[in-house]
């Protein structure tokens, strides 16, 4: 959903102060943001997301363009923020995530599909965190803040080839990820198959 | 480990959301499209247990002090009523132009005396009206009275002593004009008396010319010509 026509509306009664203009604002990017930032820094996300948003406030009074222009600096503050982070808690690969609660957090289920299907929201954010955190945040850049290619390589400050090479390596990274839970769900019903067969 | 074949191309479509039919999909496809679906479905999921703190944060960033304070136009103070105002000032005007004339004993006299019997408690005499003489009982009355009220204007020559300023109280007789002044149709009057001759000292502060001494002539000049005792001196052709 886009604000469309709205937009430069909403934005300059946000740049005056009006409440009811921050609010459209923020229920219209802040579930993105807040998506990209539980993937990249869980225990963070919530604070990290008013982060954004008050340094959004900030720049607002300068900012100029249309809507794609406006997520694109949006993504631009969330990301350096994630980095912000990152350099004060030391470089880590990942973002710690309790080993134990991979396997309750996918659901169980009867049939491959079902379970793929019934794949929650965070379960997808979970599996996309333990990416390689470059792979990562340009995943989640193109399918949670819907940008295109360009945008994220201004972002990530990356040439626009290398941030095809690391969606797809992300993509077949997931690819791998999917199948191994599909591998160890299906381990358990051979051998059940194989002791029960005489 | 199942091999996962995935190029380029099919990854852009799976990231664009256009990944067609699960069949189509080379192995592996179908999960990671359906992990990027439920990646995107959560956009659409709005958080707003915190937006009212960070909605607030924003306006205290944008517009400083403005926190809580309605956007909208200040309400109006109500404008007080001007009739107090009004009342006090007609109340103060009345009490000044009542006074005067209870001062100048110019009420009519059933006013007069009771306001001159009121103000005397406080130690103010006013002037109290005698029993009142119509003009038809005594004739005489009215230009002896007129002729007083004119003699009035006698005290502001300079020199002359003051005179007596009848009041209405005089009902007699005119006193005769004291000399030097005369009686005329006006009633009196003075005569401008001759100024004494005033010699100006000479200057004290004079530097290197000392200043003449005036001399007769100077005096004769300014008893003369009156206005001019300034612009001339001694030392002048």
């Amino acid at each position: 959903m886009a604000l469309g026509e709205q937009f430069t509306d909403v934005v300059d009664a946000a740049r005056a102060g009006a409440p009811w203009a921050l609010e459209i604002l923020y229920r219209e990017f802040h579930p993105a943001v807040l998506a990209f930032l539980r993937a990249r820094a869980p225990a963070e996300a919530e604070d990290l997301a008013s982060d954004v948003f008050i340094a959004v406030a900030e720049g607002l009074p300068r900012f100029e363009g249309d809507e794609d222009g406006f997520r694109s600096w949006l993504f631009t503050i969330t990301y350096r923020q994630v980095g912000q982070l990152r350099r004060r808690m030391g470089r880590r690969r990942t973002d710690p995530f309790p080993a134990d609660e991979v396997g309750e957090r996918v659901p169980p289920g009867d049939a491959e599909s079902d379970a793929m299907a019934a794949i929650g929201t965070q379960q997808a954010l979970d599996l996309i965190a333990t990416l390689p955190p470059a792979q990562g945040e340009v995943l989640l850049l193109r399918v949670v803040a819907d940008l295109p290619v360009d945008e994220v390589a201004r972002i990530v400050n990356k040439r626009p080839t290398a941030v095809r090479a690391l969606q797809h390596r992300a993509i077949v990274g997931l690819a791998r990820r999917a199948a191994r839970e599909e591998s160890a769900r299906d381990e358990p019903v051979k051998e059940e198959k194989s002791e029960s067969s005489p | 480990m199942p091999r996962i074949n995935l190029d380029p191309q099919t990854a852009e479509r799976l990231i664009a959301g256009r990944a067609g039919e699960p069949a189509d999909l080379p192995r592996g496809a179908a999960e990671v499209a359906s992990i990027l679906d439920a990646a995107r479905k959560v956009v659409t999921e709005s958080d707003v247990s915190r937006m009212a703190a960070t909605v607030a944060a924003m306006r205290d960033v944008l517009v400083p002090g403005g926190a809580g304070a309605p956007a909208s136009v200040p309400a109006r103070r109500p404008r007080p009523s001007p009739l107090p105002k009004v009342l006090s000032a007609g109340v103060a005007g009345l009490a000044v132009l009542f006074g005067g004339l209870a001062a100048a004993g110019a009420l009519p006299a059933a006013a007069q005396k009771p306001v001159a019997d009121l103000v005397s408690h406080v130690g103010i005499d006013l002037p109290r009206p005698e029993s009142p003489a119509k003009p038809a009982d005594n004739p005489t009355a009215a230009p002896t009275t007129s002729t007083s009220t004119t003699s009035t204007t006698i005290p502001v020559i300079v020199g002359e002593p003051p005179a007596q300023a009848p009041t209405s109280e005089t009902t007699v007789t005119a006193p005769a004009c004291p000399p030097p002044a005369y009686q005329s149709a006006n009633g009196c009057v003075t005569p401008l008396p001759v100024p004494e001759t005033t010699t100006q000292p000479p200057p004290t502060t004079t530097t290197t010319k000392p200043s003449p001494p005036p001399t007769t002539t100077t005096s004769t000049t300014v008893a003369s010509s009156g206005t001019q005792s300034g612009r001339y001196r001694g030392d002048m052709p």
